[in-house]
């Protein structure tokens, strides 16, 4: 049975037993290639999963089944949540979003052209850094995502979606040296661009450097940047908001961030691995700036959120199996400005550090921007030269502080995670 | 289950693969939350899923599917993306083969307990921190697993295993970032997680002590670490070096954590165990249907074994111990920790902290990364030390280091070992999280980086 008459035999059931109802349903079809030192693993398989919420006595009931799980099953379980779950006051929507100019770039690779990516990717790591062995984890194929829901909204859309994990590893004189990364997009890149998105500065020496401490210019290189944007992220969610833990309340309008910072959500983005024409209650999506030249320009909202704040959905609502709909971002991409490239950029800022991971950010404060973030791997920048390793380099404060402080953004965006980042410098960070 | 598991059986022994596994899984998961006054649910989720790995002419091609309608299509298809991938060089251990379940049983199981009375629990929990915390924003997280699984394979193996797994998560937040947290789960039933409003109270004493606390002052300094941050310690530090499946990643971690070399004094003793059976990560048999058995990991200082699949335990020689772990469907078992603790030795937290004199306390544990070169650790609270006597209180620090030395520094075990397990798990790149525990005695460091 497909997954969409399974999904309207669902929403028969829940039909019967409240006065709204919602199913969706996600095919992830998936091809894997394990390839590193040892002989290449190959598998596939496919994964269907159904989310449900229903409306009953005036409260949200929810349930998710992957693989079984029969209809009545699914409207028991969701009967069961409803009795604690929280107010639903709003209407779902009646109107099916439109799908017809949705479409992600690229076309899907097969197994022989993974195999050849996977050793010219080896290939370029081992010339960035002699010695260095790579190991990766490919994955590729077809999302098939739909909903239906009883007012009679229903949608349908398919997208592409490749993911990269690759570990680097290698002894150097000064011990080991690893590093693991990961990115998603459409379709895979070339590996030499693709190798820079994973470990933007995988050439860098592993001498140690002098420690660095105190305020200091800091180059963040974007899987960096990536972690910083965490506070964006969940700052611009209007359920944090309405929650009250938002530091962004009260500032629409207000320039917060650096004037070089254009920070974007972008679901339709073409090459996006979060890609929808429509979020997961059936509102279609739209592109937009979160930030405009430092300026924030607003929350995002699901219904719920919409709701409860006096305001209509952005199409913003995400959720996870069995789970109820949160505003969430999808593809958050920043502007490119005019600071060139990384070694460009690093060469600006005479004395300081260059970022390109972190190893931990946890114990932040993420809606209200406070951070304490372990480097993992930074580099001591000194006279414009990227001189040495620095260890043990912990960098505190607020992220909003840091984005307001950006003084230089690259010229190149690179994917990191599902985001497309350029490289940014902040003045004035505080390391320790 | 058992009527899809004789399928599995058959489906294996009819396979003219050289080697052919299969592992259904059916889990079954609720969460909940109550954030100040408002309730919320994740679930409850149902999956389903059969998992297929097959091994010809020395080379492993595997397959997935949700539900269980596919198992014999699933074998060919593996077995088909091994044929396709050429001839290799694979090889494994074979264990002796068991046909056997393990079905444990609660006083209160949570399958029987309408989610109404789960979201209580919750509630009570979360006014209990508001009313004795007047200010702080709460939040009570309740979250439960019931993993059915079986693993079938062509040496005659057949295990079924249920994991019931459940567990709590309080926070509480005061204007100005002062938090405080509590983390426990169990394998059992509710029964574990009544009657904690000690934990209630430890949290707002917490508070209390945080919000007279200023930030440590960065640096190298002699630390004791409670029980809980020693047993991540060794979790981040050693456990993930000790994966052998890490080794074939990267070779040059095979001298530096191979049998018989030295990491550490004389005191350290380091075992992973998966037969504390109340905690996350215990098993009778791993995800290759081996039986878990108590691993010696370091004894004296010294290296002893390391952590292995049947691939990884035929490459070095070593006997397998059940740390071939895998959930949901689509992973594959790689070498994992189960239960990582640090053996005992002698003295109780007050005679480390005369014998260090100067330095700083610190215990709890928020959660810990390691890149296998370097870890990185927050623990919940920290104190200075003077003249052996608790000082200062610091509110939560990060401390940092590389793997390597970390071990070197560890200058007295003391006796008073507690073991601790959460919701969250451990998780590795690309990989779905698995259920860990972790533990240990208090210890002193002879220097360790703060920040």
């Amino acid at each position: 049975m497909k997954a969409s008459e399974k999904a309207r035999k669902i929403l028969e059931t829940l039909v019967q037993i409240s006065s709204q109802a919602e199913v969706n349903w996600l095919v992830r079809r998936r091809n894997a290639l394990l390839v590193g030192s040892g002989s290449p693993v190959a598998g596939s398989g496919t994964v269907t999963s159904y989310s449900v919420r229903i409306q009953r006595n005036g409260r949200a009931g929810t349930a998710g089944s992957e693989g079984g799980g029969h209809p009545a099953l699914i409207a028991e379980n969701a009967i069961s949540s409803a009795r604690t779950g929280p107010d639903f006051t709003w209407d779902l929507p009646s109107e099916s979003p439109s799908t017809a100019h949705f479409e992600t770039r690229g076309k899907l690779p097969d197994q022989g052209m993974v195999l050849n990516f996977a050793r010219e990717l080896s290939s370029c790591a081992d010339a960035a850094f002699p010695g260095t062995l790579l190991n990766a984890r490919v994955s590729w194929g077809i999302d098939g995502v739909g909903i239906i829901n009883s007012q009679g909204c229903v949608g349908e859309y398919s997208r592409n979606r490749v993911r990269v994990d690759a570990t680097v590893s290698s002894a150097t004189e000064d011990g080991l040296c690893r590093r693991s990364s990961h990115f998603e997009c459409t379709c895979l890149p070339d590996p030499p661009t693709a190798l820079r998105w994973l470990f933007p500065a995988l050439s860098r020496t592993g001498v140690p450097a002098e420690t660095v401490v105190g305020r200091k210019p800091v180059l963040f290189a974007p899987p960096a940047l990536g972690v910083l944007l965490q506070a964006v992220r969940t700052g611009v969610s209007g359920r944090v908001l309405l929650d009250g833990a938002s530091w962004l309340a009260g500032r629409t309008g207000d320039c917060v961030l650096s004037p070089l910072l254009t920070i974007r959500e972008m679901p339709l983005h073409e090459n996006g691995a979060s890609s929808a024409p429509f979020d997961s209650e059936g509102i279609s999506t739209s592109n937009k700036a979160l930030f405009r030249n430092g300026v924030f320009k607003g929350f995002v909202f699901d219904l719920a959120s919409g709701s409860e704040a006096g305001l209509p959905s952005t199409g913003n609502a995400g959720k996870n199996l069995g789970g109820h709909p949160m505003p969430v971002c999808t593809n958050i991409t920043v502007d490119t400005g005019n600071g060139g490239t990384l070694e460009e950029m690093a060469g600006r800022i005479g004395n300081g550090v260059l970022v390109s991971g972190i190893l931990s950010a946890e114990g932040s404060d993420a809606a209200g921007g406070g951070m304490l973030l372990d480097c993992g791997t930074a580099w001591s920048i000194s006279g414009g030269e990227i001189t040495g390793k620095l260890v043990n380099c912990l960098i505190s404060g607020s992220a909003y502080d840091i984005l307001r402080n950006v003084c230089d953004v690259g010229s190149v965006q690179q994917r990191t995670g599902t985001d497309l980042l350029p490289c940014v410098t902040a003045e004035g960070v505080r390391i320790r | 289950m058992q009527e899809n598991r004789e399928r599995a059986e058959r489906a294996v022994q009819a396979s003219e693969a050289d080697f052919v596994e299969v592992r259904l899984e059916r889990i079954l998961t609720l969460e909940l939350a109550q954030i100040g006054r408002r309730g919320g649910s994740v679930g409850p989720v149902q999956r389903e899923g059969c998992t297929a790995r097959a091994l010809v002419s020395g080379r492993w091609g595997y397959a997935w599917s949700s539900g269980f309608n596919c198992i014999e299509a699933l074998i060919d298809r593996a077995a088909g993306s091994a044929v396709a991938a050429g001839k290799g060089s694979v090889s494994f251990t074979t264990v002796s083969p068991e046909r056997n379940s393990f079905i444990p049983g609660s006083s209160e199981p949570f399958t029987g307990t309408p989610l109404k009375d789960k979201a209580f629990l919750c509630r009570h929990y979360c006014e209990l921190l508001g009313m004795t915390n007047p200010g702080a924003s709460a939040r009570v997280d309740y979250s439960e697993v019931l993993r059915d699984r079986v693993v079938v394979n062509s040496t005659g193996t057949s295990i079924r295993e249920v994991e019931e797994l459940c567990g709590l998560r309080m926070q509480a937040a005061l204007p100005g970032n002062v938090t405080a947290s509590r983390s426990i789960a169990h394998r059992g039933g509710l029964e574990n997680l009544r009657h904690r409003e000690d934990l209630v109270r430890e949290m707002t004493e917490d508070l209390c002590m945080r919000t007279n606390s200023s930030g440590p002052t960065p640096g190298y300094v002699p630390a004791v670490l409670g029980p809980e941050l020693t047993g991540m310690l060794v979790h981040e530090a050693f456990g993930h070096l000790a994966e052998s499946d890490v080794l074939v990643q990267c070779p040059a971690l095979g001298d530096i954590v191979s049998p018989g070399r030295r990491v550490g004094a004389e005191c350290l003793c380091i075992t992973d165990d998966p037969t504390h059976f109340t905690l996350p990560g215990s098993c009778s048999w791993d995800d290759e249907g081996t039986r878990g058995t108590r691993t010696s990991l370091v004894r004296g200082g010294v290296v002893k074994s390391r952590l292995h699949t049947l691939s990884t335990a035929s490459e070095t020689g070593a006997a397998p111990a059940g740390n071939a772990r895998a959930w949901g469907t689509g992973s594959t078992p790689m070498a994992r920790m189960r239960c990582t603790l640090l053996e005992p030795g002698e003295g109780d937290r007050d005679s480390l902290l005369t014998s260090m004199e100067n330095g700083v306390y610190l215990k709890g544990c928020l959660g810990g990364a390691t890149d296998m070169e370097r870890f990185s650790l927050i623990a919940e609270s920290g104190w200075t030390v003077r003249r052996g006597k608790i000082d200062r209180p610091m509110g939560p620090v990060v401390i940092t280091g590389n793997v390597f030395d970390v071990l070197k520094n560890i200058d007295r075990v003391g006796e008073d070992i507690q073991l601790f397990g959460n919701m969250g798990g451990c998780g590795r790149a690309g990989e779905n999280a698995i259920p860990v525990s972790y533990g240990g005695p208090h210890i002193l460091l002879t220097a360790i980086r703060i920040g």
